[in-house]
């Protein structure tokens, strides 16, 4: 097999395992939030602002994964 | 850790803006105008994109709060179409090196995480004058 056709298969599939794994992750870290501020709803805050620095971390890695495909796609013939 | 509010998000952005600029400039003088670009355009995305979590997740998530339809709605464009679409149009059609933008993209987690880094062997340090009886501001 061609390393072109090899690519032009692995390339979506790849950006679409990093969506699910980073789907699954955000879902988990959500979840897990607003389980703590349901029972500590005066620590909002703090736990907000851990969610929001984890989601961004989750969201790099599916980005860091387009951005792969995109440095990749050029090698597809 | 004390202070680990909103405001922290705020000067984490501010700080890797200013990051950003100097980068930009450093790595145009020195090195080649358009990975300095990338760098600038990579973290001034990583920026918008932080922002627009930041406000949907304090609009959707706050406790006792109502949510403000329009303001979500809004923002899920703002950050979904709008920004990914810019990102993809940076990528697909500017020359700009794709590394840089990359490293631009960390520059904000790389800002988070000294930031943190900071915070805590501050208060380690406090702690170690405290027990020793020192003034912590008369370092």
């Amino acid at each position: 097999m061609e390393i072109g056709t090899a690519l032009s298969f692995a390339l979506p599939l790849g950006v679409g395992i990093a969506a699910v794994g980073s789907g699954l992750g955000l879902g988990r870290a959500v979840s897990a939030a607003m389980e703590a501020m349901g029972r500590q709803p005066e620590a909002a805050g703090k736990i907000q602002v851990g969610m929001i620095i984890g989601c961004a971390l989750i969201e790099a890695l599916t980005i860091y994964a387009l951005v792969t495909v995109f440095l990749l796609m050029g090698k597809i013939a | 850790m004390k202070d680990l509010g909103l405001d922290f998000i705020r000067r984490v952005m501010a700080a890797s803006a200013m990051v950003a600029m100097l980068a930009f400039l450093f790595v145009s003088v020195y090195y080649d105008w358009r990975f300095g670009l990338g760098i600038f355009i990579g973290t001034a995305w990583g920026i918008a994109n932080f922002y627009f979590l930041t406000e949907l997740v304090v609009a959707v998530f706050t406790p006792y709060q109502e949510i403000d339809r329009k303001k979500v709605v809004l923002l899920v464009l703002a950050k979904f179409p709008a920004l990914y679409g810019a990102g993809f149009l940076v990528l697909y059609y500017s020359k700009l090196p794709v590394p840089a933008v990359l490293i631009g993209f960390h520059v904000l987690f790389a800002v988070a995480v000294l930031k943190v880094l900071g915070r805590l062997l501050n208060e380690r340090l406090a702690k170690a004058d405290q027990s020793r009886n020192i003034n912590p501001t008369v370092r």
